[in-house]
């Protein structure tokens, strides 16, 4: 059965010079690619790495993060990315729990560690990589120095592959053991199902920690260009790139999105080789989902993955989608689309019986890409995976007769306010449609009487002002009483977690532990 | 565990492409759902009629929806489908039905005259024929009655190495070879097929080859990704392709050269409006001046395939567009490329097949 290490050599034959990825000023092609991971992996054994042992990587979104990818996905070696977003206790955390033999650090990422840098590195070798880490191993030096080839371990498609820590909306961030086979089968099908095509050039956002290392190398399943931030996203550089290179494909954050809209109708980009954006990774306003279309040239589609599913992905709204909820299905914009064809998807209640449409219940998912387990973790395990493969997602949701799937919320974001069930995205949907809101969060908050209060955090869109009565009023008649917010703060910008998405964790918590600004406080 | 089996792909393109286009012949059309319930219930009353996993069961038809029905039937419930060429002459039909085994075989009631005293041969031999077509066939089963019962077939476990077809070569010498193809190899011909060629699900896909053997595949991309796929009706004819990939907006057809400028001059003489975005073609090198028209005439990219029989079509290599834009000043390259450049070698050889069958 082909492994991605297979992949990665039958593209070096394939498509040879052809550039794999762009980052700044390199450009990388993928027999370069498939040559200086041969040589880090052969650096990697020399080091004494052994197929089963975790080599981490702490880095910016560079094209070494690719390389080193692939030099563990040939040797056996199990991936770690360390996303240079977290605290360093999480970092900390994050290498007492995984043991890795040797780390990976860039130059820029050894300030973060600071004090905590000898804890990190206790009884590990470290490799530098970039600038001038001042390290005693080197990645360059590695990636251009020729040393026998790699040994190559058997490898069997349920072998691990990679670690995946999740951002984590509770306590440390936990591992997802992700398989050869999940791998392969996320690559495969979900380039499949995105439609991407070898003449792509796809502008990655980045974000390579995590389940992004599987989108950054879904090349290796059709050839197609991959161009990397550069480092870090940012939207200027997105937009510069977008032209420079003629990237034909993006998928974004809703974040990133809301960040591009605002940059490209103020500046003069040229998007016009733009075919196609993916949108994920947490509910999207509809409000920012019509302006997208109304301001950019191309067609648009979303994707719901979970680091639980290798990415996955695992279901897709498409185009055509989005052109009947405009045509008069608005509701069809807040469905997280159907199942891809390698996946199965389950609404069920919580003894596990399927539910019928329209009813909610928790998202299960079945299918190859499916998590082997938690790193460490054996209960988290056995509460996340059944005996018959299922993965129970943690998000709440429903699907139509059609068969399209709604995702109302996280589990552990459901506000319960009095006998009612609040989830916070479909207030979040209504305040976003005010013109003066840029970003917002619904949460919940601790109340005397109902337990919990339905509150909104809000920011404004430049040059726009909104008071909280307004956006409670502008509330009122859209959606029940119950869900309509208590409580309203509007702050200049919501805070965001490593992978760019609204830290709507944090911001619970800071209420929770310090309730004094809610109008209640006094009666807590 | 089991990798994800043909079978799956169809039920899933069910759940998720319902009313979606699957399949176009002439006037007719096949959502996926349709294609589900219709297969489902096909696969029921194969079952019903003693079809077990591992019998084969064959079809000698020109080219129709049935075709492909019967064939996604077979794979639903692990039986083994052989095609037979409505062009071979009957010694070589019959041998077919003979070495293979066959223990039923569907017959297009236009192309029972083509086995002439075979027939009766196999008949007497107690082969069990069932007819489609035209309700007067005269044999014993009929295909759309055994649709009409209806039913939900009992799948048996299937592993991807279990054999899901014997595709018969046309062979340079004696008399055809049947090459054994499993689950895997056609998964992984129609999953990395399908990524080498740059299908997407939007796309509406014109396969006019005759669907005996290796072809059934081009008519099987859709389940990977849901896309639409146009068949001919019965034969080829370029006229009628030409008006199905217009009325149809085809984006994506392949051909064989002859085809392509047979394709090419009547589109030159007409007055038609394509929405192609790729060509493709295989079977054999098409000159400088052949894609210099198709590329001019068609203003889409270009890709040859290279696949074979034994490798469960592959296939096994393409020459890009790109290439065949290098090709026009290094026209060697239209010729060689395809083994020089584009070979990619499937080191695990998923779609190799099995064995060949061995001649009784």
């Amino acid at each position: 059965m082909l492994l991605p290490r297979d992949f990665i050599r039958s593209t070096a034959a394939g498509f040879g010079s052809k550039t794999a990825f762009v980052d700044g000023d390199i450009r990388r092609s993928f027999i370069e690619l498939h040559q200086r991971s041969d040589r880090l992996a052969s650096a990697l054994q020399a080091m004494g790495v052994v197929k089963g042992d975790v080599v981490a990587i702490l880095a910016h979104d560079i094209v070494e993060v690719i390389e080193h990818f692939y030099a563990c996905a040939k040797i056996g070696a199990i991936r770690v990315g360390i996303n240079w977003r977290y605290a360093p206790r999480e970092m900390v955390h994050l290498v007492n729990d995984c043991q890795p033999k040797v780390v990976v650090i860039q130059d820029n990422c050894l300030a973060i560690l600071g004090e905590h840098l000898d804890q990190f590195a206790a009884g590990r070798q470290l490799i530098g990589l970039r600038g001038d880490h001042g390290l005693a191993n080197d990645f360059e030096t590695m990636a251009t120095t020729d040393i026998a080839a790699p040994v190559l371990p058997a490898l069997e498609e349920d072998d691990d592959i990679a670690i995946s820590y999740t951002s984590g909306t509770t306590g440390l961030p936990k591992g997802a053991i992700w398989s050869q086979r999940g791998v392969r089968e996320c690559q495969i099908h979900t380039t499949l199902q995105m439609g991407l095509v070898p003449e792509d050039v796809f502008l990655s956002p980045g974000s390579t920690a995590g389940v992004g290392i599987v989108l950054n190398s879904f090349n290796l399943v059709n050839g197609m260009t991959i161009v990397l931030p550069g480092g870090d996203f940012t939207g200027e550089g997105w937009l510069e790139l977008l032209a420079q290179e003629k990237a034909t494909f993006s998928l974004l954050m809703p974040t990133l999105m809301r960040r591009l809209l605002d940059l490209y109708k103020a500046g003069d980009f040229d998007a016009s080789s733009l075919r196609m954006i993916a949108y994920g990774s947490e509910p999207t306003r509809p409000a920012v989902i019509r302006e997208w279309v109304d301001t950019f040239p191309s067609k648009i589609m979303q994707m719901y993955g979970l680091t639980e599913a290798t990415g996955g992905w695992l279901s897709f709204l498409r185009h055509e989608d989005h052109m009947r909820a405009f045509a008069g299905e608005p509701e069809l914009l807040t469905s997280c689309g159907k199942p891809g064809l390698h996946v199965e998807l389950s609404i069920r209640d919580d003894d596990g019986n399927e539910l019928p449409p329209g009813e909610v219940g928790e998202l299960w998912a079945r299918g190859d890409v499916i998590l082997k387990g938690y790193l460490n973790l054996p209960e988290e395990t056995a509460a996340t995976l059944t005996d018959d493969g299922w993965l129970r997602c943690n998000d709440l949701g429903k699907y139509d007769e059609e068969g399209f799937f709604y995702l109302t919320d996280r589990k552990k974001f459901m506000i319960i306010t009095g006998a009612f069930n609040v989830f916070p995205v479909v207030v979040e949907n209504v305040l976003a449609e005010h013109p003066a809101v840029h970003e917002c969060a619904v949460v919940g908050a601790p109340h005397p009487e109902w337990g919990e209060a339905v509150v909104a955090i809000v920011s404004q869109k430049p040059g726009e002002s909104v008071s909280p009565e307004e956006l409670i009023n502008h509330c009122r008649g859209k959606v029940a009483k119950w869900e309509v917010p208590k409580y309203v703060k509007i702050i200049d910008e919501l805070p965001k977690g490593g992978t760019h998405k609204i830290a709507k964790h944090a911001l619970r918590e800071a209420l929770r532990k310090d309730p004094s600004e809610l109008p209640w406080s006094d009666q807590l | 565990m089991a990798g994800i089996l043909p079978r799956d792909l169809l039920r899933r393109c069910a759940v998720s492409h319902g009313d979606k286009t699957a399949l176009i012949e002439g006037q007719r059309q096949r959502s996926w759902a349709e294609i589900e319930q219709r297969t489902n219930a096909l696969a029921a009353g194969l079952q019903a009629i003693g079809v077990q996993k591992g019998d084969v069961v064959a079809m000698l038809a020109k080219d129709h929806l049935e075709v492909i029905e019967l064939w996604f039937a077979c794979l639903k419930i692990g039986a083994v489908r052989v095609g037979i060429n409505w062009r071979y002459a009957p010694r070589e039909m019959l041998h077919l039905i003979g070495d293979s085994n066959a223990k039923l075989v569907f017959i297009e009631s236009a192309c029972i005259e083509l086995l002439g005293d075979g027939l009766v041969q196999l008949q007497q031999q107690g082969c069990q024929l069932g007819g489609f077509g035209s309700v007067d066939h005269g044999l014993s089963l009929d295909f759309e009655a055994l649709i009409s019962a209806g039913g939900e077939p009992d799948l048996p476990e299937l592993s991807e190495d279990d054999l899901c077809a014997i595709s018969y070569t046309s062979g340079t010498t004696g008399l055809p070879k049947g090459a054994l193809w499993t689950h895997r190899g056609v998964r992984d011909t129609l999953v990395h097929s399908a990524l080498e060629l740059g299908l997407h699900h939007e796309d509406t896909y014109y396969s006019p080859f005759p669907m005996a053997g290796v072809p059934i595949l081009c008519a099987s991309f859709g389940m990977v990704n849901g896309l639409t796929t146009i068949i001919p009706d019965g034969v080829f004819d370029a006229e009628a392709a030409l008006l199905d990939m217009q009325v149809h907006a085809a984006t994506v057809a392949i051909f064989v050269p002859t085809m392509m400028q047979r394709i090419i001059e009547l589109y030159q003489q007409g007055d038609y409006q394509l929405q192609l975005r790729l060509l493709t073609y295989g079977s054999s090198p098409a000159t400088p001046t052949l894609i210099r028209d198709a590329i001019s005439t068609f203003g889409c990219e270009i890709i040859q395939l290279y696949g074979l029989t034994e490798s469960t079509a592959g296939w096994l290599s393409f020459l890009r567009h790109e290439d065949h834009l290098r090709g026009l000043d290094e026209p060697e390259l239209l010729t060689s490329a395809v083994n020089l450049h584009c070979m990619w070698i499937w080191k695990s050889t998923p779609q190799k097949v099995k064995s060949y069958r061995s001649a009784r």
